[in-house]
């Protein structure tokens, strides 16, 4: 017997199953936590967007309507909490990872993942990982959450149009500039694939 | 296709969505800026692939799902809530309903106004109000038909006055006479008698006469506030013993406060005794409740017109 959908999940849990409320959470918790991670640059900033994304999900579930599916509806919401938080940390001043810096012209994030211990060194010390983050969350915002909705949780480009509401040729191109750029930052990670 | 149509579904093509499959790989076979491009993507690709993923906190976790245990489950499913009537349609519904009750109850606010409170206490007495105006109002509408139809009225006028009941106890009479008294068609069949039609013949004018006179009598009977008579005296000396009991309470306890119902007793009771400031006072006190209001304020439009 398959699994039950997401949308009859939601459904039985506004009847009043709380089990598949946790049903629902088990499945998307990691990746909403990673996007909100990698969104907001903080943890302690994603633990707060993570719990509100959820709150928000708990008073709103009667307003889904069930004409989208509930990934989208869920990232839309983290979405828009995050374009919240963005307003506010630019509000308070907080310099953006993607703004060119006075002296360097380059990016924060950039400058940062240019820099650091060789190759061979990141791997033994398990920074790869690390470095790779920080060129996710170096990229443009438009670029960033296209490509980790397309990354952590696999949305097809269609659902992506819905969540960012931007075409899905656009959605496709902004992925693409996402990864040239990733490419041209942690080239010297790459390794030669075959066709 | 050429080469940027190509590098433009080198994606697509790594991810299996490319509008044109074969003709990018046919592209990517044979032009080596092309084939570079699809590598650089597909390696950048495979190294994002190492985006760490990390966990969100179980202790968020146990929050969350403790909000969510803590939610009310709906009440009504959404089916129903769908066939609820609209709120626009409830509005209506409330306002017909008040409409229709606005227009049904000004005739027992009326009845009960008439009557000192307590006197009417139960259906049957209300029963027995309705049945004397009901027949009122059949005398009220004989009495237009023989003013009509001229001498045969006079023999005619008078069954009915005979046919009346005779009041029976306590306050039906005065009841029965200030509702004639206010009556519209008895005003107008007074009127009428009053005013012959100009084109009758001389012999019809006497005995219109005769009619006239006997009317002016039944409507001052009528509209005559009742102050002779047994009855007469006993409401005036229930009203007085009623004052006085009101105003020896007044006057010894300083806490005492009449309830509205007492209110518009005592201004009756003043109203009977002919003692206008208070009952005016009295009545506007009662007329200030929601209980009350509608008695009291038909009392002292009573009291304006006397």
């Amino acid at each position: 017997m398959s699994d039950p959908s997401d949308e009859v999940l939601l459904a039985a849990y506004r009847k009043g199953d709380s089990g598949a409320f946790e049903v629902l959470l088990g499945r998307y918790r990691t990746p909403i936590f990673n996007f909100l991670l990698r969104s907001a640059r903080d943890r302690g900033r994603a633990e707060e967007l993570y719990q509100d994304v959820w709150m928000k999900v708990i008073e709103r579930c009667d307003e889904f309507r069930g004409d989208a599916k509930f990934s989208t509806w869920l990232y839309t919401i983290a979405r828009n909490l995050c374009i919240d938080h963005q307003r506010k940390m630019k509000f308070r001043g907080h310099a953006s990872l993607d703004a060119p810096q006075p002296r360097s012209g380059q990016p924060i994030g950039e400058r940062v993942s240019s820099f650091g211990p060789s190759t061979e060194q990141l791997a033994i010390g398990g920074l790869i990982g690390e470095r790779i983050a920080r060129a996710v969350e170096g990229l443009p915002d438009e670029q960033r959450e296209v490509f980790l909705l397309r990354q952590l949780q696999g949305l097809a480009f269609r659902e992506i149009s819905e969540v960012v509401g931007a075409p899905a040729n656009t959605v496709k191109s902004r992925m693409r500039y996402a990864l040239e750029r990733l490419q041209q930052i942690l080239s010297d990670l790459e390794e030669p694939h075959e066709l | 296709m050429n080469c940027d149509e190509c590098k433009e579904q080198v994606f697509e093509l790594i991810e299996r969505e490319a509008v044109d499959p074969d003709g990018v790989r046919e592209i990517l076979s044979r032009c080596p800026d092309c084939r570079v491009a699809f590598d650089e993507m597909k390696a950048a690709l495979a190294v994002t692939e190492q985006l760490p993923i990390e966990e969100p906190p179980p202790a968020l976790d146990g929050a969350i799902v403790r909000a969510a245990r803590d939610r009310a489950p709906r009440a009504v499913p959404l089916r129903k809530r769908r066939l609820q009537p609209a709120p626009w349609a409830m509005a209506a519904i409330a306002l017909l309903a008040v409409g229709v009750g606005v227009w049904t109850i000004p005739r027992k606010v009326q009845l009960e106004s008439d009557a000192a409170p307590g006197e009417l206490k139960n259906a049957g007495e209300i029963a027995m109000a309705d049945q004397v105006l009901e027949e009122e109002t059949k005398t009220s509408d004989s009495r237009d038909a023989v003013a009509q139809l001229g001498s045969e009225g006079t023999a005619a006028l008078r069954a009915p006055e005979t046919a009346e009941p005779e009041p029976k106890k306590g306050s039906r009479a005065p009841v029965r006479a200030r509702r004639r008294a206010r009556s519209s068609p008895d005003e107008e069949s007074v009127a009428r008698l009053a005013q012959p039609p100009a084109a009758a013949p001389a012999a019809d004018m006497a005995v219109a006469g005769a009619a006239e006179s006997r009317s002016h009598e039944a409507a001052a009977k009528a509209s005559a506030p009742p102050k002779q008579g047994k009855q007469e005296k006993d409401d005036d000396a229930t009203c007085r013993r009623k004052v006085d009991d009101f105003e020896r309470r007044a006057g010894t306890d300083d806490d005492y406060a009449p309830t509205p119902e007492e209110e518009l007793a005592i201004g009756k009771c003043y109203q009977t005794l002919d003692n206008v400031a208070d009952a005016r006072k009295w009545l506007q006190r009662a007329a200030a409740h929601h209980k009350t209001k509608g008695r009291a304020e038909a009392a002292l439009r009573e009291l304006a017109a006397e």
